[in-house]
């Protein structure tokens, strides 16, 4: 049976395309948020270092994945300018794996902001009685960023796993 | 119902009428990963898919897929 082998190479490679823009994109965003965190703990919190060490930790992997989250976005742009790659490339198995995701990564977030709601609370005790003033500045800069990751983290971990060969 | 799968013939019938996972992805108008997940029984594919790949083969659908 004759197939339109060209057809078939462009959907394979789009769609590879398409999955690696998303995994270097989320292993530089995590790089990113959880990088700058850990860094604020030991370079600035523990070894008392200025804010400038943050500097590289914070621009490279930021330039890292605006790259690949705008590759990703002219990739889905192709797309969906054509129609039949389109509904190829944007099939049942990856609206399912988007929609388990979502949800995965809905609860991941909700149950990571009640985390670090209830950490701050604690953190504020600690402080309102004299005992490391440093580490609640700390807990209230890296709250955002430790949900953020937590949420993207595992929204777009899960859709990548379900897409797997 | 609890415990049953969902069995399927699509790797049988590819090698009957010669036709690797990314023909059948083409003629069906999915992802060759779209139909390796539903012959390793990774995904359950919605009415219609299982309708056009039963087309494909020129067999009811029952043929393809069966509860187990």
């Amino acid at each position: 049976m004759a197939t339109d082998s060209t057809f078939t190479a462009e959907v394979e490679r789009l769609d590879r395309q398409r999955n690696s823009s998303l995994a270097w994109f989320l292993g530089s965003f995590l790089v990113w948020t959880l990088g700058t965190i850990a860094a604020m703990f030991l370079l600035i919190g523990v070894l008392g270092l200025g804010m400038w060490v943050l500097a590289p930790l914070y621009v490279l992997p930021l330039a890292l994945w605006l790259f690949f989250l705008v590759r990703y976005l002219l990739i889905q742009s192709r797309i969906r300018s054509q129609p039949r790659l389109a509904e190829a490339l944007n099939d049942e198995l990856v609206r399912a794996a988007w929609l388990k995701a979502a949800a995965a990564g809905f609860w991941a977030m909700l149950t990571a902001e009640i985390l670090v709601t209830f950490w701050r609370v604690l953190a504020n005790t600690t402080v309102s009685i004299g005992l490391v003033p440093r580490n609640y500045t700390l807990l209230i800069d890296i709250r955002s960023p430790l949900v953020l990751a937590i949420g993207v983290g595992v929204t777009i971990g899960v859709y990548l796993y379900h897409r797997r060969d | 119902m609890p415990g049953e799968r969902l069995d399927n013939q699509i790797k049988v019938f590819r090698a009957r009428h010669d036709l690797t996972q990314a023909d059948l992805a083409e003629r069906v108008g999915v992802t060759r990963k779209t139909i390796n997940t539903i012959e390793n029984g990774r995904f359950v594919p919605s009415t219609v898919l299982a309708l056009k790949i039963a087309r494909v083969f020129g067999v009811p659908v029952e043929e393809l897929f069966r509860l187990e």
